[in-house]
């Protein structure tokens, strides 16, 4: 499926420069590369919970980060519109404790969009591959765990039915491929249907308005069904009896989920720019244990501080249900079930970023993640501190199209 | 945060009318139907809620008279088909009968659609007057400095009443800037005047552009910091990639968001691109960049003037700073070389008077 998507992306790519290079003439073409490296801290380098008032097992350490993004947004003619968005980056720990954290990313995104004859209705198709690679370029380190490696890919097509230049509606399907690299039990792949709406509420004129400012609205739900490679589980204790790992009984049918979310976000930008996003997912499973109910709320705010350094805080909250009964591991060292679904946390970040010339800039970002409304029976707490330079080229050539 | 509640209850109000959102005569306006702060009304209050209802109820006969018409064009197209069909045929008697009904039903549909028109025109003549008293009340009750609320409410009503009765934008017409010096003192005095009132049009669009390159360009940095700082955390895993969370891959704009702004550029601006966005999306309000396209087609180059006509159409705030930016800059050299024009010609006139 991998292979099949990465074809399809390479050969779209292959098609996207072909197109390119015939029809310089004719185009309007944007590119973009961004380069960046920095230092952080990382309090919980492993991300462990621990009980309460125990430090045991909670590692720390520095590390290095650095990627590269590579954008491109190209006309082919004035109906159409190519983007090819390319990621590639990494960190790596300076303590031995972190070499089994370290890690690459890959990530590329291509997307073809067409307006359908004289009318404003688009159809696009669009592809996608992220891939996060375990990276032990100086071993295994002390105490190595079995990372969290993972690769998702998606392609599918949609079509965006605006009703005016404020409101846009779009229906969007494809399929969407994930492999936990650390147990295949947990990977899957599956369709998915989607609806989106966006709506520009106002939009404020500088001209008449002292503090012109607009405000967009965003709504999207997605169902998407996920045939997984593991068995599906079942009870096998009475109803009313306390939960033990005996009691997950895998069948003989492979586990399927059926998953739905629903996001719903507004942003006001004025002076400043004030966003919130409430988005809910639940997630209906064949499998005993694994049915749930995520919530999440975020918060976000960015403004011009002082000498042009703008601040970003991002305050993010999490509320999961279970509906069934969930095991916690106690003993991190012997840990035997995989919880990928829980690495969600709470978070508060802040992130400083000021440019220094017209392709510099430099940033400092700040994070704090605890686990307050998830489990209670455990704590996590991490914190990490970012400060990196960025380095922006673009380049665009425009014709009269 | 008070400034969100406003902007947040006076976008609701105009979402309660649409006709503020758009321009197009089809479209139902149901403006100063609710109101804020609609119990405790001054009389002017009363009086602007009274125009803007009127003002609703005849916008909406319109769009009735609009989708009429476009009906019986609609009928009277097909029934020339008809007739068009029915001539081409072979001639015989039942072919004349038919051929004759259909024209007499042609000419009924005709008939209906000339009164249509009728209605039409003067419904339109309705809606301008009903605008222009909609405005004035407005104009008085804004004068009378009410709530903020209620003057943000009555900005969007005042907006909708304005939008039909706006002229069309005229470009400045720029005067000859040679000096003659064997010129009459009236000519040059008749220049000196050109150049004044070419020089007063020319400093009023620059304050223009100059607020809204400030405006968009702030715009457009808040949103890259934003953008960025959601950029920074896509590849540190944290977020959940198999579930919620925004969609696309983690990173709300990296994967599905951003793919698809109105503007080439893409850069910057990626809240108002939606995905799916048509690669022409207009972007209806705001200030008008291609009436400054039209006004400055003397004063600004044409890949400017292209320039102005694509911020229009796109919802990137940089693509219009980088517009406003552009034109205003090329405004400015005009105006200087205006003055240096008008003060070379008074100088003259000096010395020739001495």
């Amino acid at each position: 499926m991998h292979r099949r998507i990465l074809t399809c992306l390479a050969s779209l790519a292959v098609l996207a420069w072909g197109l390119g290079t015939a029809r310089a003439d004719n185009e309007s073409r944007t590119w973009k590369l961004s380069l960046e490296s920095g230092a952080e801290y990382d309090s919980n380098l492993h991300r462990v919970e621990v009980l309460d008032g125990e430090v045991a097992g909670v590692d720390a350490g520095p590390l290095m980060r650095a990627a590269a993004r590579y954008k491109l947004s190209e006309r082919p003619d004035k109906r159409s519109q190519l983007r090819v968005d390319l990621r590639g980056g990494g960190k790596l720990f300076a303590v031995p404790e972190g070499q089994s954290e370290n890690l690459a990313v890959i990530f590329a995104d291509l997307n073809y969009q067409r307006r359908l004859g004289t009318s404003q209705a688009v159809w696009g198709a669009r592809g996608n591959y992220f891939d996060a690679i375990d990276l032990r370029p100086f071993g295994d380190g002390i105490r190595p765990t079995s990372g969290r490696s993972f690769r998702t890919s998606e392609i599918g097509t949609f079509l965006t039915l605006p009703r005016d230049a404020t409101h846009r509606l779009s229906l969007q399907a494809g399929v969407r491929d994930f492999v936990y690299k650390p147990d295949s039990d947990y990977s899957w792949r599956g369709p998915l249907v989607g609806l989106r709406y966006a709506s520009t509420l106002w939009i404020g004129d500088p001209d008449s308005e002292e503090d012109a400012a607009s405000i967009d609205l965003r709504a999207s739900y997605q169902v998407g069904l996920r045939s997984y490679e593991g068995a599906a589980f079942r009870n096998a204790c009475a109803p009313g009896n306390m939960p033990t790992p005996d009691c997950f009984v895998p069948t003989e049918e492979s586990r399927a989920d059926l998953n739905h979310s629903v996001i719903v976000e507004g942003v006001y930008t004025g002076k400043q720019i004030y966003s919130l996003l409430y988005g809910a997912e639940v997630v209906d499973s064949n499998s005993y244990g694994q049915a749930s109910l995520r919530q999440r709320v975020e918060a976000g705010f960015t403004s011009a501080l002082f000498a042009d350094v703008f601040l970003t805080a991002r305050a993010i909250v999490r509320l999961n249900t279970f509906l069934d009964p969930l095991l916690l591991a106690r003993d991190l060292q012997n840990q035997n079930f995989v919880s990928i679904e829980d690495e969600n946390r709470n978070s508060l970040s802040l992130h400083f970023a000021r440019d220094l010339t017209r392709h510099w800039g430099a940033e400092a970002r700040m994070a704090v993640y605890s686990n307050e409304f998830a489990t209670q029976e455990l704590r996590f707490r991490r914190q990490t501190a970012y400060l990196g330079l960025l380095y922006r080229f673009e380049e665009a050539s425009r014709s009269r199209l | 945060m008070p400034a969100i509640l406003i902007h947040c209850f006076a976008a609701f109000q105009l979402m309660a009318a649409p006709g503020a959102a758009t321009d197009s005569a089809q479209k139902v306006v149901r403006v100063a139907q609710a109101s804020p702060q609609s119990s405790g009304l001054t009389a002017a209050g009363r009086h602007s809620n009274g125009a803007a209802a009127r003002l609703a109820s005849a916008q909406k006969r319109e769009a009735s008279l609009v989708r009429q018409m476009a009906d019986l064009r609609r009928t009277y197209n097909k029934q020339l088909g008809e007739v068009d069909k029915l001539k081409k045929s072979r001639a015989s008697w039942r072919r004349d009968r038919k051929l004759r009904e259909q024209k007499a039903r042609s000419q009924k549909t005709a008939l209906a659609l000339k009164s249509a028109d009728a209605q039409l025109r003067a419904q339109r003549v309705l809606v301008t007057r009903e605008r222009k008293a909609t405005a004035r009340a407005v104009e008085r009750e804004l004068a009378l400095s009410p709530s903020v609320v209620r003057k943000r409410f009555l900005a969007g009503v005042l907006k909708n009443a304005r939008r039909g009765l706006t002229a069309k934008p005229k470009k400045i017409s720029m005067p000859d800037l040679e000096f003659d010096a064997f010129a009459d003192p009236e000519e040059l005095m008749e220049q000196i005047a050109l150049i004044e009132r070419a020089e007063a049009k020319l400093a009023q669009e620059e304050v223009s552009l100059e607020r809204r390159e400030s405006h968009y360009s702030h715009m457009a940095a808040l949103r890259s910091k934003r953008d960025r700082a959601e950029e920074l955390v896509a590849f540190d895993n944290d977020n959940v990639r198999r579930s919620t969370g925004r969609t696309g891959n983690g990173n709300s704009r990296q994967a599905g968001d951003d793919q698809a702004s109105g503007d080439a550029s893409g850069g910057g601006g990626a809240l108002n691109e939606a995905p799916g966005a048509p690669p022409e999306a207009g972007n209806e309000s705001g200030p008008s960049f291609e009436a400054s396209s039209v006004v400055l087609s003397d004063v600004v180059d044409s890949g400017t003037q292209d320039a102005l006509r694509r911020a229009h159409r796109s919802s990137s705030p940089r693509t219009k700073a980088e517009a406003a930016k552009r034109a205003h800059g090329q405004v400015q050299e005009r105006l200087k070389r205006l003055r240096a024009s008008k003060a070379r010609i008074k100088e003259h006139l000096r010395r020739h008077s001495k």
